[in-house]
């Protein structure tokens, strides 16, 4: 009693199927809507490019579910409708995939920089290391002393004979590294300043003093050190550093002192502290 | 075998209703107020995502298409509403997403110009005379 309605609700159901699969085909092969075609071509096109489907697979998806109700609907506005939203979601997805590419892009170049300019400061501060310890070897063997102005190298009394002011054969050995050192460092200005004893007026010692910091200057002149670059002066019996009292006290109070007033390697800096004496 | 006819019977029934519903609601039923709101939600953010500047046109559709469908709700022509709305926020997500990908690329460009004045600078020398 009831197969029989159910049967023939069935056979209509049936019927109206194949009906709606006759107008849907029907309405595919006589209008093929230009817009769809569009949309299912970008979609197709987005699917084999990786950068899309790997950056933006979901508005791939969403385009792809508008692009089946695109082709589902029967309406020519529908079609038209999903189309459009179908083809929207596919350029989403590239500009999207766009976007995290070049993020991940920018990302890796950022680190790269970053690499680099660690790299580029890691040897510059080796390269100032290895430069700052050059200088401090070369300093020991000038045996250089770190003082409030600078490395002071005391050259003592053995440049000259008593109350002479040429520079003796021991002198010169030393003067000559020290022009060694002045050569390799080219933007070092120096002070040569000459001390005596208490023997004697105290004018003869100031011109003593004098003549043996020129002399020492000529020398380093005559190795080819420029002038403007040394400053010499003699101080007398002004500045002792032992007593006179003694021969010994004496011998280390006669004595040439050359200053370096910065060991300007590491800042550049290349003015003299002091303006060379008119000579 | 008699009891599944009968339930099968109603639910081709329920079936039919649901889809007539859908059919009418869709048609000319309730207004697409949430359709509206995602549209609207879609434009502001593209806004503050600058893309009036970097995808001017997209931004601009999707701008014309909002104010299509407000009108249309208040004529209640509620298909044509719910059609300009969701258009109108794919154009919005569009332009966001064009606008966000402009910028990332503007990064990519920044990056480079800070690592080419690096270089010019570790090339040059230090200063001395």
């Amino acid at each position: 009693m009831l197969t029989i309605p159910i049967l023939q609700i069935s056979n209509l159901a049936r019927r109206l199927c194949v009906l709606a699969a006759l107008t849907l085909l029907g309405a595919c092969a006589a209008t093929p809507n230009a817009n769809l075609r569009q949309a299912q071509h970008v979609y197709n096109e987005a699917r084999m490019n990786s950068t899309i489907t790997t950056h933006a697979p979901v508005f791939l998806h969403e385009a792809a579910k508008s692009l089946r109700q695109a082709e589902q609907a029967d309406d020519e506005d529908d079609i038209n409708h999903f189309a459009y939203i179908a083809h929207r979601q596919v350029q989403i997805a590239e500009a999207e995939a766009q976007r995290k590419s070049d993020e991940a892009e920018a990302e890796r170049r950022i680190d790269q920089r970053d690499r680099s300019l660690l790299e580029s400061r890691t040897r510059e501060a080796q390269e100032a290391q290895a430069l700052a310890g050059e200088l401090a070897q070369e300093l020991a063997q000038l045996k250089a002393i770190q003082t409030e102005r600078g490395f002071v190298i005391n050259l003592g009394d053995v440049l000259f004979g008593y109350n002479r002011d040429t520079v003796n054969a021991g002198g010169r050995q030393t003067l000559d590294r020290l022009a060694e050192f002045l050569y390799a460092h080219p933007e070092q200005t120096i002070l040569i300043e000459g001390h005596t004893d208490g023997t004697g007026t105290a004018s003869y010692n100031l011109d003593l003093s004098d003549r043996r910091a020129r002399a020492v200057e000529r020398f380093l002149v005559g190795r080819g050190i420029s002038p403007r670059r040394i400053t010499a002066r003699g101080y007398g019996e002004a500045h002792p550093v032992a007593s006179d009292d003694t021969d010994a006290g004496r011998q280390q109070n006669r004595r040439v002192e050359v200053v370096l007033p910065q060991t300007g390697i590491e800042t550049g800096n290349t003015g003299p502290a002091i303006h060379p004496i008119t000579r | 075998m008699y009891k599944q006819n009968i339930t099968s019977g109603r639910g081709f029934r329920a079936i039919c209703l649901a889809g007539a519903m859908v059919a009418i609601t869709g048609c000319a039923g309730n207004p697409p107020t949430a359709s509206l709101a995602t549209a609207e939600m879609a434009v502001n953010r593209a806004q503050d995502a600058k893309a009036a500047e970097h995808a001017s046109l997209e931004f601009h559709l999707a701008q014309e298409k909002l104010a299509r469908a407000k009108s249309a709700m208040e004529e209640d022509d509620y298909e044509t509403a719910s059609r300009e709305a969701e258009e109108a926020a794919v154009d919005a997500r569009l332009a966001e997403a064009k606008a966000a990908s402009v910028n990332a690329s503007e990064k990519i460009r920044e990056v480079e110009q800070t690592m080419d004045t690096l270089e010019q600078q570790t090339e040059q020398p230090a200063p001395s005379e």
